[in-house]
């Protein structure tokens, strides 16, 4: 029998969010990192509404007590709410359980047990949640760097049987030799009953990284289940897009971003990374699948239901970014079981979610050819033909920044001694301008959807890199080594493109194209100077609700904005102290909604700080 | 770091470099370094000479870590008056400094060397753990008059030494890229 939050949770993660809050009645809670496991990152509450928002006021403040200035920390993790108490993770990754109504401490896990760590402390963007049919184990699971804790929900002590005494060592049984090199667990671990399943990886270089295979464990035990090979093994699908001596040495390939889980189908989808080393690919001649690919794969198994490969052959760093969205594409009178993946270049694919075709189609694009010796890039490069990009693709020099004469100039001059102009720009010796750059386009805010409106909301921004290769010295791991790798900035901090710099598109999912797009975002001080509003780069995603709004922060401007989801008005902005640089959550429990984000500051010019800031009505 | 302070770094590190603007920020392999620069006028001459050269004071005697082990710190005016509350007394430069310590007010030294806040460098676990010396990172300072920058502290340094011994390299060992 289920009791009532496994019943919501189990309508939920069949994609059927809004019947499962009118069935349950009016309280309904975030309880995965994007809303419910398909990550929709759709509430299916209407209490805060686009009549009310104006009100909202600042219900509670949590300060987590462990950030730091210099070196500074950052907080990039969205809670997730369970039976009536927000799990989320500090600057330092300590994990904490606090009573979702008033914010009140209830326990903190310290992975390091009081130890200051003299490393950066890495990211995590949620923890997950599970328990037992009978309800008698609840248990949160916590990524940090490459260990994955087991704790027990109520106490936050490590659960003994699981694992090492409560932990996992992720760079163990990984079928790799991890000798030297580093792995991350960056995103929640995904679980299907009794299974859990995780990603995670090293970096993608220029040195030897880890690949990302994708594994399943026992969720009580920690005992291996399956693992997919996201470079494959001699007689897998897909070895033959790779050079035959490469499959045990090269990395990446790796779901950083998080995944997802269709639970009616028993499905995991999985996005992954580009591969190693990530802007010269001369040692793996070919497609590189599974890299920059969508997967479906078998919950139980790890079989491989179908992939989508979006970049072949990246040198551009154009890793997925995002978990893939399982949502609902009402199309010509038709409800779809659809998956969006949105995508560092600003594109937004979406697929039908039992086959992996396209929904709106895809031409494959010609791309030019690298001039860098031994490198062999792909000739097309897959382009969807709707939506429209959510940023410009291109960086034409009409394009350049016209905000005061010297910014032009100065960027006018690297363009020219640049190779510049087109998306999927090759690296070079000469140094390239990427226009999108490698932190989008679109990140891992991903996107939200309204499945009664039909409408998917993207955040994205305008962000350039200039990367330069040269001929590596002996004994370096590659045959060219980046001798450049930096954000295209004016000597203000700018971006070297015209304005806009920063957007939030509503996208009608029947037609596919935008039903509307607004600037996000403004530098108060341009604004000053007469220069209509720029919009600003965003870190972190957009949520939406049954209430007409699409929350979300991640600006420079240090600014919490509710949108109405019609047509991308501003009904609501809040002034944040440091920068939320999450994406935010939102829960009903006794009767109250609540929008909560943290405010983590520690990019930009945002200092660090440690708060998770709660709003409700009144 | 604010913005007008960030703007002036890099406009400093700019004209002393003779660079373009934008490739101060965060290149992987960073311009080089025209070192070493001109000592900054300080509130009041010091001679690292004189203290650990001639008097053989090691350099944590004045500069401790924060609490955390981070940042070094300059010396609390009260640490130098330990020795000057009786020691050159008649030195305007000293009765300078003995007016800070009346007044409460921090000496405003200028700082030679900082790492960007994105960096997480511990000067504890270099200096304790790795056995780095002072002067690998901040020259012979016990042979200098006026401190100045004259050793590289960009990444490429960093990288350079994580090879030399045998340290990892990967971007997230020194920062995180989120």
């Amino acid at each position: 029998m289920l009791n009532r939050r496994q019943f919501v949770s189990s309508l939920t993660a069949a994609g059927l969010a809004p019947y499962a809050a009118r069935a349950a009645g009016e309280d309904w809670e975030w309880q995965h990192y994007g809303g419910d496991a398909g990550a929709s990152r759709f509430a299916p509450l209407n209490q805060i509404n686009q009549s009310n928002v104006k009100d909202l006021k600042v219900a509670w403040v949590h300060n987590c007590g462990d950030h730091s200035i210099r070196p500074q920390t950052t907080i990039e993790t969205t809670p997730i709410c369970i039976d009536g108490v927000l799990y989320l993770q500090t600057p330092r990754l300590k994990t904490q359980a606090i009573n979702a109504a008033t914010g009140e401490l209830l326990w903190t896990f310290d992975p390091a047990g009081g130890r200051m760590s003299r490393r950066p402390p890495g990211q995590s963007r949620a923890v997950a949640y599970w328990e037992s049919e009978d309800g008698e184990q609840k248990r949160i699971f916590a990524p940090v760097r490459d260990m994955l804790y087991s704790l027990d929900a109520k106490t936050g002590q490590l659960d003994p049987n699981f694992a090492e005494n409560g932990v996992l060592d992720l760079k163990t049984n990984f079928d790799h030799e991890m000798a030297g090199l580093t792995f991350k667990l960056t995103s929640p671990v995904v679980i299907y009953k009794d299974i859990m399943m995780l990603g995670g990886g090293g970096g993608e270089g220029p040195h030897r990284a880890a690949p990302g295979h994708i594994r399943a464990y026992n969720v009580r035990t920690g005992e291996r289940l399956w693992i997919f090979h996201t470079v494959p093994r001699p007689g897998d699908y897909g070895f033959e897009t790779w050079p035959d001596d490469v499959w045990d040495k090269v990395g990446g390939t790796n779901n950083w971003a998080g995944m997802s889980l269709d639970s009616e189908r028993g499905w995991l989808f999985a996005s992954t990374g580009s591969p190693a080393f990530d802007y010269w690919g001369g040692d793996r001649k070919g497609q590189n699948l599974f890299g920059n690919c969508v997967l479906a794969l078998d919950c139980e198994t790890g079989k491989r239901h179908w992939h989508y490969q979006i970049v072949h052959h990246d040198v551009w760093d154009y890793d997925l970014p995002a978990q893939p969205a399982l949502i609902k594409v009402r199309r010509n009178g038709r409800t779809i079981d659809a998956v969006a993946q949105v995508t560092k270049q600003g594109f937004v694919f979406v697929f039908d979610r039992d086959t992996g075709q396209p929904i709106y189609g895809v031409r494959e694009m010609e791309t030019p050819r690298s001039k860098v010796p031994g490198e062999e890039l792909w000739p097309t490069q897959p382009v969807p033909l709707k939506p429209p990009p959510v940023n410009r693709i291109n960086f034409s020099r009409d394009q350049m920044s016209d905000i005061d004469e010297e910014t032009h100039r100065e960027m006018l001059e690297l363009w020219d001694n640049s190779d510049a102009g087109m998306i999927y720009e090759p690296p070079s010796t000469r140094g390239s301008i990427v226009h999108p750059g490698f932190r989008g386009g679109i990140l891992w805010g991903g996107c939200s959807s309204d499945p009664d409106r039909n409408l998917l909301f993207v955040s994205s921004s305008e962000f350039t890199n200039r990367i330069t290769l040269s001929p590596a010295d002996a004994g370096e791991p590659f045959e060219w080594k980046l001798s450049e790798r930096w954000k295209v900035e004016d000597k203000n901090g700018y971006p070297p493109i015209k304005p806009p710099w920063g957007y939030v598109t509503g996208i009608d999912l029947d037609s596919g194209d935008f039903r509307w797009r607004v600037i996000n975002g403004e530098y108060p001080e341009l604004t000053a100077r007469g220069i209509p509003k720029t919009g600003t780069r965003s870190h972190g995603g957009s949520i939406a609700t049954a209430g007409g709004l699409v929350f979300m922060a991640g600006t420079f401007d240090r600014k919490m904005r509710a949108f109405d989801s019609d047509n991308g008005d501003v009904l609501w902005e809040h002034q944040l102290e440091a920068g939320g640089f999450a994406t935010p959550c939102t829960y009903q429990v006794d009767g109250k909604q609540y929008v909560v984000i943290a405010a983590g500051g520690g990019k930009g010019d945002s200092p660090s700080d440690d708060a998770y800031v709660a709003f409700s009505l009144g | 770091m604010s913005r007008n302070r960030l703007i002036l770094l890099v406009v400093l590190l700019s004209a002393a470099s003779g660079v373009a603007v934008w490739a101060q920020r965060g290149g992987y392999v960073a311009p080089e370094e025209r070192l070493p620069l001109p000592p900054p006028e300080q509130p009041i001459p010091y001679s690292h000479k004189k203290h650990v050269g001639e008097l053989g004071l090691a350099c944590t005697a004045c500069h401790q870590t924060d609490d955390e082990g981070f940042q070094m710190q300059f010396p609390a005016t009260e640490t130098c008056m330990g020795c000057h509350s009786a020691i050159k007394i008649d030195s305007p430069h000293i009765q300078k400094l003995a007016e800070f310590a009346k007044s409460g007010e921090a000496v405003p030294w200028v700082q030679i060397y900082k790492a960007s806040d994105f960096v997480w460098f511990a000067h504890d676990s270099h200096t304790q753990d790795v056995g780095v010396s002072c002067a690998d990172c901040h020259g012979p300072v016990a042979e200098r008059e006026q401190m100045f920058k004259e050793k590289s502290t960009n990444m490429v340094a960093c990288m350079n030494c994580h090879t030399t011994h045998n340290a990892p390299n990967d971007c997230d060992f020194c920062h995180d890229p989120g």
